[in-house]
């Protein structure tokens, strides 16, 4: 069964057009739950460590504000 | 308030990031590490925004783009990245920033411009990039399963516009059966209640009895699924449906999938 609808211009060329805005929030949201684990896992050392650093050399170049 | 403690609440959510960003855990970490560290050294180039959050993403891109930290040949990515992941990697760089900037992190077009530090009518037009750059990285084939013409055509037509190719449309479980085996798809969307008599259902089990391939049923008897046997229905639309929920779960499935990598 052959369709000669609108789609024929998308497909000949192999190029798709792009994904409709509901799809783009879908696969967003699922990303995002995906990543979900990584955002509720307490930050490694290493990071609270640079961190602290920040702090300490603020403290030492003195507040901007 | 210290700039310590303004971005650590921050954190995490640049970490997730950075990881959607640069395709593995280690790499993302590796560039918020490399990212802190700079602001310890000076904290001058912090980039001057009301909002802090906005600036921390902006410094962070800023870092990332300038800096290339080769983890390219890190042997733990393939494993650790699920489908979704890698087809994160194929759109292009700008243009997934946007995407993962808007559809991941939340912030709006606007927003996303400050960050990249870009107009907003280009952030609009690196969001279509890559909404069309994820449509080519999921365009496969497709089998229908569907008796009736009318919504036949009304499906074919619509994933064809979604730049999907379809391999043949099939009324009963024999010729279901019979076109998977003549070309196999990419994808199957499945009505389960056929003409004949026959069902849609047992054809894709028959199918995945030999080959993975994921499958979305569309059915105007969602109860027929509710079985808790094979094909566990993952993806499933009623009968009458929004074409444009149909095709949004289309391109959700073939981006997830483990199986269609096989199949496209």
């Amino acid at each position: 069964m052959q369709s000669m609808g609108l789609a024929m211009d998308t497909s000949k060329d192999g190029k798709a057009r792009p994904l409709n805005e509901m799809a783009v929030r879908q696969i967003g949201k699922k990303l995002r739950e995906s990543f979900d684990e990584v955002v509720k896992e307490p930050v490694p050392d290493r990071f609270a460590a640079l961190l602290d650093e920040l702090e300490k050399s603020e403290g030492q170049q003195g507040q901007d504000q | 308030m210290s700039l310590a403690a303004q971005i650590s609440p921050h954190v995490p959510l640049l970490r997730r990031f950075a990881r959607a960003l640069t395709g593995s855990q280690r790499a993302g970490d590796t560039y918020v590490a490399a990212l802190l560290e700079a602001l310890v050294a000076d904290r001058a180039n912090f980039p001057d925004l009301d909002d802090v959050k906005l600036a921390l993403y902006k410094s962070f891109l800023d870092l990332w783009s300038s800096v290339d930290i080769n983890l390219k040949a890190d042997p733990d990515v393939p494993a650790e990245q699920a489908r979704g992941e890698r087809n994160l990697q194929a759109i292009a760089p700008m243009a997934r920033q946007a995407f993962l900037l808007t559809a991941v992190e939340g912030f709006s077009p606007k927003q996303t411009a400050q960050i990249l530090g870009i107009e907003a009518g280009k952030a609009d037009e690196l969001l279509e990039q890559a909404a069309r750059d994820i449509a080519g990285q999921v365009a496969t084939s497709v089998l229908i399963i569907e008796d009736e013409p009318l919504i036949a055509m009304d499906v074919e037509a619509m994933v064809e516009d979604l730049g999907h190719r379809v391999t043949g449309i099939a009324r009963t479980h024999m010729e279901a059966v019979a076109l998977f085996g003549k070309e196999r798809p990419g994808i199957v969307l499945a009505d389960i209640h056929l003409a004949d008599g026959s069902s849609g259902l047992d054809a894709v089990n028959e199918i995945l009895q030999s080959v993975e391939v994921p499958v979305i049923f569309i059915t105007a008897y969602p109860e027929r699924l509710l079985t808790g046997e094979r094909p566990e229905p993952a993806y499933l639309v009623t009968k009458p449906f929004q074409p444009a929920m149909v095709s949004a779960l289309i391109s959700q499935a073939l981006f997830f999938d483990e199986s269609s990598k096989k199949a496209a």
